[in-house]
């Protein structure tokens, strides 16, 4: 015998003591209906983690908002990029001829924005008066030579819509802009030409979220991006001076969108 | 069940139960924690009965009765605590002798846990090292390797109660024996 066989005789024997349970297989058989029950457990619970986390990741923005909403982008059909004509507002309305520019629902709300000149000569207006907006009117004047556009923050919006709505103007050779938010994001939509101007196309989305960030916007040509300016009001087109929808006639002096005059929103 | 029942589950694990438990206790030196890895091999044995093949499962049980007792090193409340101080040896005044028991389970809990492992398998349960290796999921050479320091270990632990004395080519406990 040499010391390992010893070696492994003495470890076999350290548990030569043992007396087995009376019945092993009861030992077992609990066992395995333990393991059992903690598989069904253990499915069940995953099932409705996983459950969990897609309700989580539904109601939760990238930003981390667990109440933010997915994004209704109003952004305007194809079928209007001409324009097509907004007669909603009345025959012999100021407003008229007025053109959509974006049209659609948003946290259960229609609107309607138009494009308009207010009846001044060369304008360039946004105008609506729904159950999102609250006789929004709006008017850039001319883009000087080297603007690609602006824009602005469209108000007044009802507080109850809890909306957040974007527009402006770019020049008419532009076909997209894109928003970008605060978190980062960016939503796309098209710039619509319309009637109201051959110099501008307009471009309006509306946010289903009042706290919504909005970090710029670009305007989006063949791919390549320039940032546009905010919109700065000097007065020269103030609201004061858009005429109401119902009223008939021309409103005074609002410097025409195409002229070297600059005027802004009311 | 490949004609295998319950029932024959049940007396497989009546008549293995001692032996495997024996297995366990030499891996991880402790009678309930072997009791414990021994319950839950079976019982993931059961879980696979109807696809080991028959001359295959004894095999497969004793695989996986290594492998739930090396990895129940994992679990907190098992795990040791690794010292170089080995406990005080009692040693029988009149025969010399020690008590091995006591020194044998120090010795091997101070190994790691896979050296302790193919000592255990090649010496205690004379596995070839082709057949630790394969248990283990090693190569030969590793099995050779580990066990050659395994034992230069031991030795080292144990040499001046288990060897000492050896003139006559036996060790001190064997010729107790």
């Amino acid at each position: 015998m040499n010391d390992t066989q010893e070696l492994g005789r003495a470890i076999r024997e350290l548990l030569d003591q043992y007396t087995p349970p009376p019945d092993p297989y009861g030992w077992v058989s609990r066992r395995v209906r333990a393991r059992r029950n903690r598989r069904v457990a253990a499915g069940l619970v995953a099932t409705v983690s996983v459950a969990f986390a897609l309700l989580v990741a539904i109601a939760m923005a990238p930003s981390g908002e667990v109440t933010f909403r997915p994004l209704e982008v109003a952004a305007p059909p194809p079928a209007v990029a001409s324009g097509d004509q907004f007669a909603e507002f009345g025959a012999g309305s100021a407003l008229e001829p007025a053109y959509v520019v974006s049209r659609g629902s948003v946290n259960g709300r229609a609107y309607v924005v138009a494009s308009t000149t207010f009846g001044l000569r060369g304008a360039a207006c946004l105008f609506a008066a729904d159950a999102v907006f609250n006789r929004l009117s709006w008017c850039s004047a001319a883009l000087r030579p080297g603007e690609i556009g602006e824009w602005d923050l469209l108000e007044p919006v009802r507080a109850d819509a809890e909306v957040v709505a974007v527009g402006g103007i770019v020049q008419a050779g532009v076909r997209a802009v894109v928003l970008r938010l605060g978190d980062g994001r960016e939503l796309a939509a098209p710039a619509v030409r319309t009637p109201t101007s051959q110099r501008v196309a307009y471009f309006v989305i509306v946010l289903p979220n009042a706290g919504t960030e909005v970090a710029g916007v670009l305007a989006d040509s063949a791919g390549k991006r320039v940032p546009l300016p905010r919109s700065v009001a000097d007065g020269r087109c103030a609201g004061s001076q858009l005429p109401a929808p119902e009223s008939a006639g021309p409103a005074a002096a609002c410097p025409a969108n195409g002229d070297e005059a600059t005027g802004r929103r009311s | 069940m490949h004609g295998r029942s319950e029932e024959w589950f049940a007396s497989f694990v009546r008549q293995r139960w001692t032996s495997m438990v024996r297995l366990a206790h030499t891996l991880t030196l402790d009678e309930g924690r072997a009791e414990d890895v021994v319950q839950e091999s079976f019982a993931k044995l059961w879980s696979a009965w109807s696809r080991v093949r028959d001359d295959d499962v004894d095999a497969y049980l004793r695989q996986i009765v290594v492998n739930q007792a090396l990895s129940s090193y994992r679990r907190r409340w098992w795990r040791e605590r690794p010292t170089d101080d080995l406990p005080e040896l009692a040693i029988d005044a009149q025969t010399g002798h020690i008590d091995d028991r006591q020194s044998l389970i120090g010795a091997l809990a101070a190994l790691p846990k896979r050296q302790r492992a193919v000592i255990v398998l090649r010496y205690a349960w004379d596995m070839s090292e082709m057949q630790v290796a394969e248990v283990l999921g090693c190569s030969v050479g590793t099995v050779k390797t580990q066990a050659s320091r395994g034992l230069t270990r031991l030795r080292a632990q144990l040499g001046d109660v288990w060897y000492a004395d050896a003139a006559d080519g036996l060790p001190v406990s064997a010729r107790r024996s």
